[in-house]
């Protein structure tokens, strides 16, 4: 059984360095966007499935890391030195943040992420003269090795499956299993001596460290930004991601992803009105599906194996 | 071990604990007794530091712990387990303990790899509390009883010098109790821990514990041996009715 997982993962992933080759520009644009999407709603469900932490803006630290990296740039600053500069000031936005979220629990803590990230939005909105404010800042420069769409592409997938393994690996840290009993019962997580408050933030800056990975992964996918990737409704989009996917398992927002990008990519040659469908296939997934696409499908191979069982 | 002086609480104007002092002694198992309501998980939210007394001190081996923050509470030695157990319901019975071991082997913030100290632990544990059968299934499908040993577990993992339980064996079939409490008394006896729990049944108390402290109505009214206390006209009288 793991064996035959380790060998679909790895034709999976091969055939995605090897999708240029027969797909076309779009298709590969689609492609990259399922990429980008897909680390973004891991670095939300870390904290959101696993650190059972109501991160309603998680767009925040997509948006600062990718503005970082643009306005680094556009002020003559090394490219490479941007896409470090981008996670580091994600993190500090995640520090700063969670040093006042973790005081807080359940729909609290959710209600100030709102509020902290429209206050980051509306910075960035404003501030015409240094973010370009409403009009983002278009063609940002990337570094040579990154000229074509196919590098641009293949960059995108190398960014994703590396960020997807490292977060896999700490989920299954020790410090993994801590963040999952905190976000279970943190009243029990205290009594056998864990500092649940710090626990929660170490989550929170490791959350908005990878979130401003994928903001670099945006800019090389889109060569622009906006103030609408920090706006809450971009937040709410990978929300709807994890929880269509399953948030208790690692790969339910991946698969989310690449549902709604796909769902909401042809929708859209048809309708303007994204935002009605995604409520449609949320209200769907909640209603069939509670525990996401993925839990149920899990669900029902264990009740499946489980039945096996009783008649053997 | 560990001394209860004048601790007082009140939840709006209910007296839940009125002046109760009393200590537990290093090595030894002491039992609280009491009906519904006398204040027993109140005092050892108190200790634990889930709640904070209106007055009075908690005193552990000298040092003054009250107030302090849960945590830190656990991290000085002493473990405690839930009455309605309260666990990690989507981890597995060997996650949940094994996240108490990770904790007290302070590798909590090891981000990559695994902890093999406190797997070994962990299984070691899993061993003496005959939990094998039931390692690796999410704690939220398990049977009710298995919960509570489950409870002492997690509890023995962090490597408690003090123990508190808070009715280790309510809702555990009567035919089951002896056999735990046996489990609960040999292992305290091995590691060297000094037990503080609470209960119902009389009976089993008398049988195990070499202190046996009453509460009624959030007072202490008595505090001795199991012989002493079956004499004590005043535990007869909450215990076993008036006309006992
Ligand atoms: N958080 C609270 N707010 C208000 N009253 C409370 C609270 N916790 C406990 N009480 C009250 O304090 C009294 C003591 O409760 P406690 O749970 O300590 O009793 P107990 O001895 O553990 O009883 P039991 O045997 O039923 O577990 C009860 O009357 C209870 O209703
Ligand atoms: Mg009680």
């Amino acid at each position: 059984m793991r064996f035959d997982k380790k060998i679909g993962m790895l034709l999976i992933i091969t055939a995605a360095f090897l999708a240029p080759l027969v797909l076309g520009s779009y298709s590969i644009l689609v492609l990259s966007e399922i990429f980008v999407t897909a680390l973004f709603a891991l670095s939300l469900n870390f904290v959101l499935g696993y650190g059972g932490m109501l991160q309603f803006h998680q767009a925040v630290f997509l948006g600062v890391s990718a503005y970082a990296y643009a306005l680094f740039v556009l002020h003559n600053g090394s490219l490479i030195v941007g896409a470090i500069l981008g996670p580091i000031i994600a993190v500090l936005f995640g520090t700063v943040m969670g040093v006042f979220l973790v005081r807080l629990s359940g729909i609290y803590f959710g209600m100030l992420t709102l509020a902290l990230g429209q206050l980051v939005w509306a910075v960035v909105f404003r501030w015409y003269s240094f973010t370009g404010g409403g009009n983002g800042i278009p063609s940002i420069p990337l570094p040579g090795f990154l000229s074509t769409s196919t590098e641009r592409y293949e960059a995108t997938l190398i960014i994703f499956l590396v960020s997807a393994f490292l977060l896999y690996k700490i989920i299954n840290s020790p410090f993994g299993l801590l963040l999952r009993a905190t976000g279970e019962n943190d009243t029990r997580a205290e009594s056998i001596g864990a500092n649940t408050k710090t626990i929660r933030l170490a989550g929170l800056i490791l959350s908005s460290f990878f979130a401003g990975i994928s903001g670099i992964s945006y800019v090389i996918y889109s060569q622009s930004v906006s103030p609408d990737i920090l706006y809450w409704k971009k937040s709410a989009e990978i929300l709807v991601i994890c929880l269509v996917g399953g948030i208790y398992t690692f790969s339910g927002p991946i698969i989310g992803s690449v549902v709604i990008v796909l769902i909401t990519t042809i929708a859209s040659q048809y309708t303007e009105h994204i935002a009605f469908i995604l409520g449609i296939i949320l209200l769907v997934s909640v209603l069939f599906m509670p525990e996401g696409i993925v839990g149920s499908i899990k669900k029902r191979i264990g009740d499946r194996i489980a039945a096996d069982k009783k008649y053997k | 071990m560990l001394q209860i002086k004048n601790i007082s609480k009140s939840f709006d104007k209910f007296l839940a604990l009125s002046n109760i002092s009393f200590n537990a002694p290093t090595g030894k198992i002491t039992a609280i007794i009491g009906p519904n309501g006398a204040g027993k998980s109140t005092l050892f939210n108190i200790i634990s530091g889930h709640l904070k007394p209106d007055g009075g001190k908690i005193i552990l081996k000298d040092k003054d712990i009250t107030g302090l923050a849960p945590h830190a509470i656990s991290s000085l030695g002493i473990g405690r387990t839930f009455q309605i157990p309260s666990l990690f319901p989507k981890l597995t019975v060997k996650e949940n303990i094994m996240a108490a071991s990770i904790v007290h082997n302070r590798t909590t913030f090891k981000f990559f790899g695994l902890d093999s100290k406190s797997e070994i632990v962990t299984d070691s544990i899993i061993d003496k509390m005959n939990l094998s059968e039931f390692s690796g299934t999410p704690v939220g499908s398990l049977p009710y009883g298995v919960g509570k040993e489950l409870e002492i577990a997690i509890a023995i993992a962090t490597d408690p010098k003090l123990l508190l339980m808070d009715e280790p064996t309510a809702g555990i079939p009567k035919t089951e109790v002896g056999q735990i409490i046996k489990k609960i008394k040999d292992l305290c006896e091995l590691e060297n821990i000094t037990v503080l729990f609470t209960e119902h049944d009389i009976s089993f108390v008398l049988s195990i514990a070499s202190k046996i402290v009453v509460m009624n109505y959030g007072e202490l009214i008595f505090e001795g041996t199991p012989e002493e206390a079956m004499k004590s006209s005043d535990v007869k009288e909450i215990y076993l009715g008036k006309d006992a």
